[in-house]
């Protein structure tokens, strides 16, 4: 087999030559009405928008940083300017049950008429009612009815009296009623006389008295009576004189709006509630008769103009009160009062007949918020209520609002792992997001992909109002969103980096007082973003320069291999080489893996080790038993580690430790394996070479080494330019890896050797180094074995079995 | 006019008829303040009706209560009551005298409230009643016995009712009658006037004649005597009409002459019961 050959310098980086993209800035570009690559994502976007059925709520979802807030507002209010305002509601006092305010739908702009005019009405009131019923008209008719009252009274006693004089009887009043006493000459007869007159006298008299008391009985009876038509015939004048005074102003508005029975109906209670609480108007009281006008007003709690469209509301704060509304409150004399127009709209209100857009992680970390939107969604209707309302630990009388019909898309957004968390473990969630809408992280760099992906380069800088770009500076933008993607051939889909990285360009571009953004600038923001986020990066350069983390660079060791690592901090990710070391000793085909058995290793750590040990068990003990007792350890590392990125470079030393094959520590080795020993890719290629090359260039480039890696991650290879112009001079390789042997004669010096017929490895080859060493170990562990059979001591175990 | 003429229709004693109701009570009130302002003695006559005691000895009688309930009554349960509201008024008498420093005394008298009450009073007395006593609940807003006492009355009579107005400088308006008769009520007028009070408003007693009114001896000496005062234009024919002039006048009392025309016209009862304010009723 032949030793792997470097890669030309034109396979480790895609440039985007500016030659190809026929335009001189960005300014000459049509913005683009969509993001390019997102049509699976924009598809579901317009259905959702659409579908008019309940439930047919959206979720988009897509990597934090893409863009998708801004996208879907973009996109949805384009959309709502299109459609149809919806209406203006407000709340009215309940005049039945003033604990449940109405709830009036009126058509858009109509509702601040309204308002306006019940504020003009409830003026008029204020001036009009108490002067109509101070009138000279109102107080002599009503004196009149009031003297009726006492005529009728006077003359039923009057009555009374007479008659009692008829039979020479008296009526007498008590301090508490009246009675009737005989008399004589004009006084009251005393009893003991009255013994003395003859019987049939006196009985006349009893039964004259008797006949009055029930008299009297009948007209004391009759005096509430009278007394309630009285009331009743003042109501009359009180009606009449509102209708003189208001009832032309009341008719007006009632065929203004007649058109709304709500509207009617409450114009008509409040000519009712006004003759039902004239002695509030009479009495003159400032404070109870604004109490009784306030109740005459509207809560206007949405105003839309006629042709504005629909709404779309961004909630930044989801909570519960946020959403659905609240009512407010007085403190008066240290009590909480409120009445209907201390109703506050929530977004669920303010986005009715448009759109909701709510982030799902915001909503879902709020107590109780993400219960209250399904519920509202559910229930298709908003109902203000407070979470001590909802949940009962308010028990103290409030408003309950007439709730509002809902007719929302509620837009969430969010990453993958929530949506597919929330359908996982929430069942109302399928039913209420029926639609969703998957961003695309990147898409396919072709020609026109990238013509797209200028046209979206300037729709950005022409909608944040930057400079223009020149095409040089879009060719770097689509090179960097390659390296962003991390994949030669496919361009990240846009979103918050690009866009920041456009934003600082354009300040350097300002700075330099250039009309149009250049390459430079480009540059210049890249490595400024770079520096800023640099600084573990270049510690821990350091501590490898100082050798306090020994990364050797140069020479030949046995045991020893140098892996690549990648840390991500953030946004900002670079790569480390690690050093890996083995031991091998006789045994019973034990592999530790150290970094496992010290808690430090995640699972497909373990899987990767696992795998390389059955392919190192069958390909040098096919048939019989592997004795080796073997270890592998990341050195200096105390982070823990995970993926099986370094399982080629684990075997490699493992290989070297069986085989005491010394490994040159000027090549980092990278990539995963099967079991059948071939090479297969991994992730963060680009960081990890130019981890491995700032390490290696700060010590000495020597033009020996390089890295190794999986050859089908030669695609990905968007590599910077220091380690381009390094390969160009010969400073530094890179070699494309199929299989194991590549890996091992690349790092060894020697020819891996394959198998002949009889399972032997060539003399003198790699693999036939390891075969020997493990066979030596077999024959000592038989003659250990024989030994200890013959001295009846057990056989040794290793510790770790 | 000489003080001697002044002084001699200045009352000497107020009298105050109490029946505990609360008209009577605000009438003590007003009393106690007119004794205090002229430093002269008060009565306070208190009359246990004898005709309801002696009504209460026949076994059959019942009385019939505002709701029309009908319960029996004895005469051991009115003396009681009597009793109970004679202490009551003594005790407001007492409340109200002491605070204003006016020598008290309170007579209490078994009979008819009109014999007793005018067999107490002489000449020299201002006698002070509550316009609604019992009469409230008949639908009446002055009883049959303040009329028959506004008539008998030896001296000058206040009919008391509380107004809602309360101004520093009080008016008081006067009927004023032709000839010679005007002038003693106006004399009288001068003499009852309490703290603060003014006379304001003269209203003519036969308006046909009002022109010849004016030129007489009774307006000179009103002239003179309150030159702010004014003339009441209108006639005022109807209760009704004078109430309301008086109201827009910003008047708080009437005085008018027992024997003026206009009381004999509209009858003590219409003309008193349609003014709300104290009406006191001269010789």
């Amino acid at each position: 087999m032949a030793l792997p050959e470097p890669l030309p310098v034109d396979r480790l980086y895609r440039t985007c030559d500016p030659e190809q993209l026929d335009f001189e800035t960005t300014a000459e570009l049509d913005p683009l009405e969509a993001p390019p690559g997102q049509e699976r994502a924009l598809e579901a976007l317009e259905l959702g928008a659409r579908m008019r059925a309940p439930g047919f709520n959206l979720f988009v979802m897509g990597p934090d940083g893409a863009g998708k807030n801004a996208m879907v507002q973009r996109l949805l209010h384009e959309r709502a300017a299109q459609e149809p305002t919806p209406s203006d509601w407000c709340y009215l006092y309940n005049f039945d049950e003033s604990t449940q305010p109405r709830l009036l739908r009126l058509p858009p702009g109509q509702g601040l008429r309204l308002r306006h005019d019940l504020e003009q009405l409830i003026e008029e009131l204020r001036s009009t009612i108490p002067s109509t019923f101070e009138s000279d008209e109102y107080q002599s008719r009503l004196q009149e009815l009031q003297q009726q009252l006492n005529r009728r009274q006077r003359e039923a006693f009057e009555a009374l009296q007479q008659e009692a004089e008829q039979y020479d009887v008296t009526l007498l009043q008590t301090p508490s009623g009246f009675t009737f006493a005989p008399v004589k000459d004009g006084e009251v007869i005393d009893p003991e006389k009255f013994q003395q007159l003859p019987e049939d006298e006196r009985r006349r008299y009893q039964q004259a008295i008797e006949h009055l008391q029930e008299r009297l009985q009948g007209v004391v009876q009759q005096i509430p009576k009278w007394r309630k038509e009285i009331q009743h015939q003042v109501r009359r004048l009180n009606e009449e004189m509102i209708l003189l005074a208001v009832g032309q102003r009341i008719q007006e508005l009632r065929q203004r709006y007649g058109e709304l029975p709500v509207a009617a109906t409450h114009l008509d209670a409040i000519r009712n509630d006004i003759i039902e609480n004239v002695d509030a108007f009479r009495s003159g009281e400032q404070e109870h008769m604004e109490y009784i006008l306030n109740r005459y007003r509207a809560n206007l709690i949405i105003a839309r103009e006629p042709d504005e469209g629909a709404p779309v509301v961004y909630e930044d704060m989801p909570t519960h009160q946020r959403l659905v509304g609240r009512t407010e409150h007085h403190v008066h004399q240290g009590a909480l009062l409120t009445d209907f127009t201390l109703i506050r709209p929530g977004s669920m209100h303010l986005a009715n007949g448009g759109y909701l857009i709510i982030d799902a992680q915001k909503i879902l970390t709020q107590p109780l918020a993400w219960p209250s939107l399904k519920r509202t969604l559910s229930a298709g209707e908003v109902r203000i209520e407070s979470l001590e309302q909802v949940h009962g630990f308010w028990t103290t009388v409030t408003l309950e609002p007439e709730p509002m019909p809902l007719r929302t898309k509620v837009v969430l957004l969010g990453d993958r792992m929530l949506y597919y968390l929330l359908a996982a473990y929430d069942p109302d969630f399928p039913e209420l997001f029926k639609i969703e809408a998957d961003l695309e992280d990147d898409l396919p760099r072709d020609d026109a992909n990238q013509a797209l992906y200028a046209r979206m380069i300037a729709t950005v800088a022409a909608r944040q109002q930057l400079r223009p770009l020149s095409r040089g500076a879009v060719a770097r933008v689509i090179e960097h969103s390659s390296r962003m993607a991390d994949d030669s051939e496919r361009l990240a889909a846009g979103g918050r980096a690009i866009n920041d990285l456009l934003e600082e360009a354009n300040h350097y571009a300002g700075d330099a007082q250039a009309e149009t953004i250049e390459r430079t600038h480009i540059e210049q923001a890249l490595a400024a973003q770079e520096r800023r986020a640099s600084r573990l990066r270049d510690r821990s350069l350091e501590v490898i320069r100082r050798g306090t983390v020994v990364i050797p660079t140069q020479g030949r060791r046995t045991a020893s291999v140098n892996g690549l690592s990648v840390l991500q901090l953030g946004e900002f990710a670079f790569g480390r080489p690690t050093r890996i070391t083995a031991t091998a000793r006789p045994g019973r085909g034990q592999l530790v893996d150290i970094e496992r058995e010290a808690k430090l290793g995640g699972k497909i750590h373990s899987k990767g080790v696992m795998i390389l040990s059955r392919y190192l068990a069958s390909r040098f003990a096919a048939d019989r038993e592997l004795s080796l007792s073997a270890s592998i350890a990341f050195e200096q590392s105390y982070g823990g580690v995970d993926g099986d990125s370094a399982s080629v470079a684990e075997l490699c030393v493992l290989l070297s430790a069986i085989g005491e094959l010394p490994i040159d520590h000027g090549i980092a080795v990278t990539g995963s394996i099967n079991q059948l020993g071939e090479v297969q890719a991994v992730g963060g290629v680009n960081e990890k070479i130019e981890g491995f090359f700032e390490v290696c260039r700060q010590q000495e480039l020597t033009g020996a080494q390089g890295v190794a890696l999986p050859a089908t991650n030669v695609p990905h290879l968007m590599l910077r330019r220091e380690v381009r112009e390094a390969v160009e001079r010969s400073q530094f390789h890179i070699y494309p890896l199929h299989h194991v042997d590549d890996a091992l004669e690349l790092l060894t010096g020697y020819p891996a050797g394959t198998a002949g017929e009889d399972g032997s490895f060539p003399a003198g080859s790699a693999n036939r180094a390891v075969a020997d060493r493990l066979a030596r170990f077999a024959e000592t562990r038989r003659r250990d074995a024989d030994e200890h059979h013959g001295t009846g001591a057990p056989e040794e175990e290793d510790r770790d079995e | 006019m000489s003080n001697a003429e002044a002084n001699g229709r200045r009352p000497r004693r107020i009298v105050v008829l109490l029946d505990a109701s609360h008209a009577s009570m605000a009438a003590l009130e007003a009393a106690v303040e007119l004794a205090a302002h002229r430093n002269t003695e008060l009565l306070a006559v208190f009359v246990e009706e004898e005709e309801l005691l002696r009504c209460a000895g026949y076994p059959w009688t019942r009385e019939v209560g505002l709701s029309g309930a009908v319960r029996p009554i004895e005469t051991t349960t009115v003396e009681e009551r009597m009793r109970d509201r004679a202490e009551e008024v003594r005790s407001a008498l007492q409340r109200s005298s002491q605070r204003r420093g006016v020598a008290a005394r309170l007579q209490v008298c078994r009979g008819r409230v009109v014999h007793e009450a005018l067999a107490l009073v002489g000449s020299g007395d201002f006698l002070v009643l509550g316009k609604v006593g019992y009469a409230r609940c008949r639908g009446l807003r002055l009883g049959s016995t303040a009329r028959a006492i506004v008539h008998g009355a030896p001296g000058p009579v206040m009919v008391f009712e509380e107004s809602a107005r309360r101004e520093r400088a009080r008016n008081v308006a006067v009927v004023v009658a032709p000839g010679e008769a005007g002038l003693t009520t106006l004399r009288y007028a001068q003499a009852l006037l309490g703290d603060r009070e003014t006379l304001s408003l003269a209203i003519p007693d036969a308006p046909e004649d009002g022109h010849a009114l004016r030129q007489s001896e009774a307006a000179q000496w009103l002239r003179t005597h309150y030159p702010q005062a004014r003339w009441l234009d209108e006639a005022a024919t109807d209760a009704e009409h004078l109430a309301a002039a008086l109201m827009d006048g910003g008047v708080e009392k009437v005085i008018v002459s027992r024997r003026s025309t206009l009381l004999a016209h509209h009858g003590p009862r219409s003309l008193i019961e349609s003014i709300r304010i104290p009406v006191i009723v001269t010789p």
